[in-house]
């Protein structure tokens, strides 16, 4: 599956991006979004410069907002991947 | 009427202030009033359970507790261990000897220190809420135990940073207007608290700026005129980089190999419209940071003598400056802040107005 990752915001605002193929299913898919979504009720303390992330899959137009906080172990290896990719966009 | 069982605290606390007070962490240890301890270290604790109640609740404190009963810093450094988990373990606190010698602990309090004070002398304020609110910082800061965290930030009731990778950033406490930058994002929240997107957006990271750097004017002595007006030129490694320049915005970093050209535009015609960033409040906050540079540069001597005392009257002012100003309120509230503290017709007056044309904000 086609995953795209963003980090943006931080002190300096750039907006970073990161595009893997990587090997997951849909259900594993749905089943991580379900455990590192923010949640809207957590999306309205609104912190200066901290950074953002979000995640979408290929012929999704909706981003999602996630924590990277406590990702499961059995994703490290994905979340690594998409953070050594991350390459500023703008 | 007190009744005789209630401490006297609970006196003049309203019933569901002092429930909560007692039911914080602190609570029981530190609101008791025990004889044998000082009167100040009695204040001390009272103002720390505080400054831990909503910001809602502790507005109806203020006619209780007056921000001058006691003026001193309070300042909490804790340590996160390269861990997501806030505030960390404690490692030291104000009054504690001695103090850490840890470059990055010392720095960290060396900074708040700085800018506590530089609030007090200039502008008579008791810290982040003007009530005596204890200044937490938590360093080592991980948001993921397996990724290097490049980054400071406010959370709404804390500072936080990070030690930065090693190659391209430092750790995040190295520049001094960094650490009063996060901190005045505390000072926003409890005064203009400007939405955090868009122009009111940028408007809050320029006030962040401008404090940032006329706290390190003001411990440095430096001058409107000898100023560099870099933001952070030690925290992002490289000689000729900065993160931010308030004198020529969009030319703190050239061809940088990771981040390429600082994006920032100084005036208005371009303004960049991005989703971004929420809304781009890093990058269009230069165009009010170079008109605040103009502005200082005009009045010359020290930046922090008028320009500053503008800037901060209009910030403090919540009918001058709404949640949702754009810079045109923002040009509006500075020039009309000029005018009540120098005169209609005077420099300083001038000064502002001719930054804000530089700026093409009109």
């Amino acid at each position: 599956m086609k995953l795209t990752f963003t980090e943006t915001g931080g002190l300096l605002g750039k907006t970073k991006k990161a595009e893997i193929n990587f090997d997951i299913s849909e259900k594993e898919y749905k089943a991580l979004l379900k455990k590192i979504v923010v949640s809207p009720k957590k999306n309205l303390i609104k912190a200066k410069d901290a950074f953002s992330y979000f995640i979408s899959k290929e012929n999704e137009n909706k981003k999602t907002k996630i924590s990277i906080n406590n990702i499961p172990g059995e994703f490290n290896p994905l979340f690594d991947e998409l953070f050594n990719k991350l390459k500023v966009v703008i | 009427m007190c009744q005789p069982t209630r401490k006297p605290y609970q006196c003049i606390i309203p019933p569901y202030i002092s429930d909560k007070i007692s039911s914080s962490p602190a609570g029981d240890a530190d609101l008791d009033i025990d004889p044998n301890r000082s009167g100040e270290r009695r204040f001390r604790n009272k103002r720390k359970a505080l400054s831990r109640l909503s910001k809602a609740r502790r507005s109806l404190m203020a006619n209780v507790y007056n921000a001058d009963d006691a003026e001193e810093m309070i300042i909490e450094l804790y340590d996160a261990g390269q861990l997501p988990i806030l505030p960390g373990e404690m490692v030291w606190q104000s009054g504690q000897s001695p103090k850490p010698k840890e470059k990055i602990a010392k720095e960290a309090i060396k900074g708040a220190e700085n800018t506590w004070s530089v609030y007090k002398k200039l502008f008579n304020r008791n810290s982040i809420d003007n009530m005596g609110m204890v200044i937490q910082q938590s360093i080592h800061y991980r948001e993921n135990p397996r990724k290097a965290f490049a980054n400071a930030f406010w959370d709404g009731s804390q500072m936080i940073y990070g030690d930065g990778d090693g190659l391209t950033f430092g750790s995040f406490t190295g520049d001094l207007d960094i650490i009063a930058h996060e901190l005045t994002h505390g000072i926003i929240d409890y005064e203009a608290n400007l939405t955090y997107k868009n122009q009111s957006g940028a408007l809050n990271e320029s006030f962040a700026d401008v404090f940032g750097i006329l706290v390190k004017q003001w411990t440095n002595k430096t001058s409107a005129r000898r100023s560099n007006w870099l933001i952070s030129d030690k925290i992002l490694k490289g000689k000729k980089y900065a993160l931010r320049s308030m004198k020529a915005p969009g030319t703190a970093f050239k061809n940088h190999p990771e981040l390429g050209d600082d994006p920032q535009p100084a005036v208005m015609s371009n303004y960049i419209k991005m989703t971004g960033d929420d809304g781009g409040v890093h990058y269009n906050s230069g165009i009010p940071n170079f008109a605040f540079y103009v502005a200082a540069y005009e009045m010359a001597g020290n930046a922090w003598e008028k320009a500053g005392a503008i800037w901060y009257a209009a910030l403090t002012d919540k009918k001058a400056l709404k949640k949702s100003a754009t810079f045109k309120d923002a040009r509006k509230a500075t020039i009309a802040k000029a005018k009540t503290l120098y005169g209609a017709g005077s420099n300083e007056v001038k000064a502002v107005t001719k930054g804000w044309d530089a700026a093409e904000v009109k």
